[in-house]
């Protein structure tokens, strides 16, 4: 048995300069299981006492699979949105020497550090009917507070730092030299960002998107303020099991629970496989 | 002529990196830009590439006036020292760029393009490496990639940022020879900057010194190293000793010898630098009015040359260093402690430096 584990431990060991390779992976499981899967593992143990029919109705009831609908919906819009914003914001940021250039720098970070409920009343309070911004909206037909779309600005404001954060480092190191060759070889400052630029910068973008996704799908605090949470059209699944535990449901709160688990995960994991490639592609 | 710089000017901020540089290249030539770091001469190749954009001057490219135009309307091929490759591509894909981003009316056909594609990568020897990523690729193997991403647009100029300046000793030699042969070969008009003076005189037909944004002199090796026109070109091409003396009705003094004042010298009178190159130095038995005593404090054999240093008891000049082949040898073995008498067989005087 030991023998066995050993081998199998030296097999993928990859030789090289950082020795220390068992205790370290030794740790990083320990760890990662205290504070992540046992944890996880409670959602899935209280899941399954309700046994795989109750499970299954209790997931697909048309309000639980709208409320999953709008979550992971909006966490995506949003984290789409976030990814030109994002890239702009940092492109101007790292390249442009501007006054001010550092107090931006700072406001970008302060979605991560502002309580997501001041976040939500600021937000509600500029797009609601009477809001400095929704008043003129709202002669045009156009609602965005108590809507999935005021859903969507709050993830949007919420995961912006997450994309900013991650292309910044990767735009500061870009050589410009590259930029200036594919210049010199004739491209247009368009064919020069998509052939050269873009593609050294794909990998962090992407990873931004999956961090803004996985903190919109997880976000709680803003949205619920800005949606309206109106059931089948407005409610976001972390409320729907904050109800469903209030009514003390706790069986159907992680069964839910358990969806979004799984959802976000293969997600994610959908993602990092895309960005591995990209970035493999990329430094061979 | 395919380059003519007239009065190109050049400042970052308060720095001025070019003051009004007149600079003329002939078709097909190699030239080298050589001097100390923050001459200039990078960012010369940088504005005769368009990536800078001069302050006041004019820069023609084969008649037309490119001064006002961008790098990507100048056609001029520039390899960076740093390679600069486009790592997420494969060495065909590097080099296919140039063609890949022109208009729809110009490109190539794909069966054109690999044509055209493939040919550079031969000339480069290259051969079987196409579908390599640049992080795949030693150092001289990559400058050669940049070489042919630069040449398949077929540039009217070729510009090379310190071509060789990351690369060890070895590679350098050899990859030097071999662009002096590739040059030979395609005759485009090319421009190389370097620091390094055995590179400029080992690759380059002519050579243009530059120091603090200007430039000391235009010549080949030999003009340079024979006749240089300035104090800073004799220091700066190879070792040289510079001698305190002083100049009157066409004579330099030094001690109790005497010299003629070469011809075409600038200086007339005055306090004088007497400048003579080691190999310039000769060896006589005899006191003479043309010679000056020196101590022997060392002597080594270098295989091939005989060198000498010697303290020539003057005033400033704690000692003269001397090179002398076999042949030139004096008949005894030297040792330190030894009296010779050196005479300058050629030499160059200069305005004393401050």
């Amino acid at each position: 048995m030991t023998a066995t584990a050993t081998n199998s431990i030296s097999r993928w060991r990859v030789s090289g300069s950082l020795p220390g390779f068992g205790p370290s992976l030794g740790y990083t499981l320990l760890y990662l299981s205290l504070i992540v899967l046992i944890p996880l593992a409670m959602i899935l143990l209280r899941a399954s006492e309700l046994g795989l029919d109750a499970f299954i109705a209790k997931v697909s009831s048309p309000r639980a699979l709208a409320s999953l609908r709008i979550s992971f919906g909006c966490a995506l819009i949003a984290a789409a949105i976030n990814m030109p914003i994002g890239l702009l914001l940092a492109w101007v940021i790292s390249r442009y020497p501007f006054p001010g250039r550092r107090l931006v720098d700072a406001l970008i970070d302060l979605p991560i550090a502002l309580p997501t409920a001041v976040a939500g009343i600021a937000l509600t309070a500029l797009y609601a009917r009477n809001g400095w911004l929704g008043q003129w909206l709202a002669p045009l037909g156009i609602e965005l507070a108590f809507t999935p779309a005021g859903i969507v600005i709050a993830l949007v404001f919420v995961g912006l730092p997450f994309v900013v954060r991650t292309v910044q480092p990767v735009l500061q190191d870009i050589e410009h030299e590259q930029e200036e060759a594919a210049e010199s070889l004739g491209a247009t400052p368009l064919q020069t960002f998509v052939r050269v630029s873009l593609p050294t910068i794909a990998p962090a973008l992407l990873t931004g998107f999956a961090l803004a996704f996985a903190r919109g799908v997880g976000e709680y605090g803003s949205v619920i303020f800005i949606a309206g949470n109106m059931p089948m059209i407005s409610e976001i699944t972390p409320l729907l099991i904050v109800t469903q535990l209030e009514q003390y449901d706790y069986a159907g709160a992680t069964a839910l629970a358990l969806v979004m688990l799984l959802g976000s995960f293969a997600l994610l994991l959908l993602i990092n496989s895309l960005q591995a490639w990209l970035a493999h592609r990329g430094r061979r | 002529m395919s380059i003519e710089i007239r009065n190109l000017r050049k400042r970052f901020g308060g720095f001025t990196a070019l003051h009004g540089v007149d600079l003329d290249i002939h078709d097909g030539e190699l030239m080298a830009l050589l001097g100390p770091s923050g001459c200039g001469k990078t960012t010369l190749l940088r504005l005769i590439a368009g990536l800078e954009s001069a302050d006041a001057g004019s820069i023609h490219l084969h008649g037309r006036d490119v001064t006002a135009l961008g790098a990507r309307h100048r056609g001029v091929g520039f390899v960076f020292q740093h390679y600069a490759l486009f790592r997420h591509m494969n060495v065909f894909e590097n080099i296919a760029f140039g063609l890949r981003v022109r208009p729809r009316a110009t490109r190539p056909r794909e069966p054109e393009l690999r044509q055209k594609v493939e040919r550079v990568i031969d000339l480069v020897q290259l051969g079987g490496m196409a579908q390599r990523f640049p992080d795949q690729l030693s150092g001289g193997q990559r400058q050669r990639v940049a070489l042919a991403r630069a040449l398949i647009i077929e540039p009217n100029v070729l510009l090379l940022d310190e071509p060789f300046g990351a690369l060890d000793a070895q590679v350098r030699r050899q990859l030097r020879r071999w662009l002096r042969r590739l040059h030979d070969e395609l005759h485009v008009t090319s421009v190389f900057v370097t620091h390094d003076q055995d590179e400029a005189l080992d690759v380059a037909d002519r050579i243009v010194l530059l120091n603090h944004g200007r430039i000391e002199q235009i010549g080949n090796a030999q003009q340079l190293q024979d006749r240089p026109a300035s104090s800073f070109v004799g220091r700066f091409l190879g070792e040289i000793n510079q001698l305190p003396a002083s100049l009157a009705e066409e004579r330099i003094s030094l001690g109790d010898s005497h010299w003629p004042l070469p011809a075409g010298s600038e200086v007339k009178s005055g306090a004088v630098d007497l400048c003579v190159r080691p190999y310039d130095l000769h060896w006589t038995e005899r006191a003479g009015p043309s010679s000056f005593p020196a101590t022997v404090t060392d002597a080594r054999w270098l295989g091939g040359r005989y060198r000498v240093e010697l303290d020539p008891a003057l005033a400033g000049v704690p000692y003269v260093t001397a090179e002398w082949s076999r042949t030139q040898m004096p008949p005894r073995e030297l040792q330190a402690g030894d009296v010779v008498h050196l005479q300058p067989a050629r030499y160059a005087v200069f305005a004393r430096a401050g």
